[in-house]
């Protein structure tokens, strides 16, 4: 019980209250426009970087001839064939919380777990 | 570097009463504080409960007298950060006045961006209130011209006057928490007994001890400790 609370019931001297909180929910979270303007807002956090930022040359061009190595023994935490095309743990970090969806996603993923 | 800088982009978000109740429940805790005044308002006396006609000593002067309210020791650095002489050694590479055992808690004013500029470099931490209101939020994007807010290493920050009757404060506190995550350090609960133990010149564990404020400074403190390593620094002093 919030101390707040607490206090009241007492000096009221009452004892039959229930108490709950209530949580916010995400439902009830609202995109102002003062925090959209803050997410697309350099100053606050950072370059957004568009995929063409991202992409690396070094990748497609290559001065030798691609050899074929063989596949590398699945990794004991992996999960599936697809984990190598996954992004690093890295470039996810980097990513969330730099655009409004990605924002607006782990707002929505926390909420369905303050509600679980 | 045991200096603890609170300068917040915005004027009027609480920074020296934020500044002064960490000093308060630091000194607490055993820290030997010293809280520095270094803005012209000389508003941070008040916080302690000292009337606006009590001036505090001068930092860097030599004198055996010093002024110790809650267990914390108060200076005025205002004059002192005009000081060509002051201003050059913190500029100086590898030298800091606050090298010592003594933990400061400095109160810089919002606009004065050249003293905070000065003293960061000295600070193990940078505290920056915000209130859940457009003009505090707005002022993000001031927080170190050069840096995004969210990237700066030693800045943390305090979500002050928190009222979750209102929904854009709800709301500003959800935001914030996805924005900065462990960055943001702790939230004060808006409750006029702060403002009221303060007009009656009173300490607001006196004046309204039952104030939700003083948990959640309580909590803030003991948030700040852990993050600037003064728990185990004052756990391994004999």
């Amino acid at each position: 019980m919030r101390s707040d609370a607490e206090s009241l019931l007492a000096r009221l001297g009452r004892k039959d209250f229930r108490y709950r909180e209530f949580s916010d929910a995400f439902a009830d979270m609202e995109l102002w426009p003062i925090f959209e303007a803050l997410l697309k807002d350099e100053r606050v956090v950072g370059k957004r970087l568009s995929p063409l930022d991202t992409r690396d040359d070094g990748d497609i061009i290559t001065n030798t001839r691609h050899r074929p190595t063989p596949p590398s023994p699945v990794s004991a935490g992996g999960s599936g064939i697809f984990d190598a095309y996954a992004p690093q743990q890295s470039e996810r970090d980097q990513r969330a919380g730099r655009d409004v969806r990605s924002f607006l996603k782990g707002l929505s993923a926390n909420s369905t777990e303050r509600q679980g | 570097m045991p200096l603890i800088l609170c300068h917040s982009p915005k004027g009027g978000v609480g920074t020296s009463f934020i500044a002064a109740q960490l000093a308060i429940r630091l000194a607490h805790q055993g820290h030997d504080v010293a809280a520095v005044d270094f803005t012209y308002q000389d508003a941070l006396k008040l916080c302690f409960g000292l009337l606006p006609t009590q001036t505090l000593m001068e930092m860097g002067e030599a004198t055996n007298d010093s002024m110790v309210v809650s267990g914390v020791e108060l200076l005025s650095a205002y004059n002192l950060s005009r000081d060509p002489q002051f201003r050059e050694i913190l500029m100086r590479p590898g030298q800091s006045p606050f090298d010592g055992d003594k933990l400061f808690i400095a109160d810089v004013a919002a606009g004065d961006r050249e003293t905070k500029e000065l003293l960061l470099p000295h600070a193990m931490l940078h505290i920056c209130t915000i209130l859940p209101r457009p003009g505090s939020l707005a002022a993000l994007t001031k927080v170190q011209p050069g840096t995004p807010a969210v990237d700066l290493p030693r800045t943390v920050f305090v979500l002050n006057q928190l009222d979750d009757t209102h929904r854009l404060s709800r709301h500003s506190h959800v935001f914030i928490r996805e924005l900065f995550g462990e960055k943001l350090v702790g939230t004060v609960r808006r409750d006029e007994g702060v403002n009221e133990a303060a007009a009656m010149f009173e300490p607001i564990a006196k004046f309204a001890p039952a104030s939700v404020a003083l948990t959640d400074l309580s909590k803030l403190a003991v948030a700040i400790e852990a993050r600037c390593g003064l728990v185990q620094a004052q756990g391994d002093q004999p």
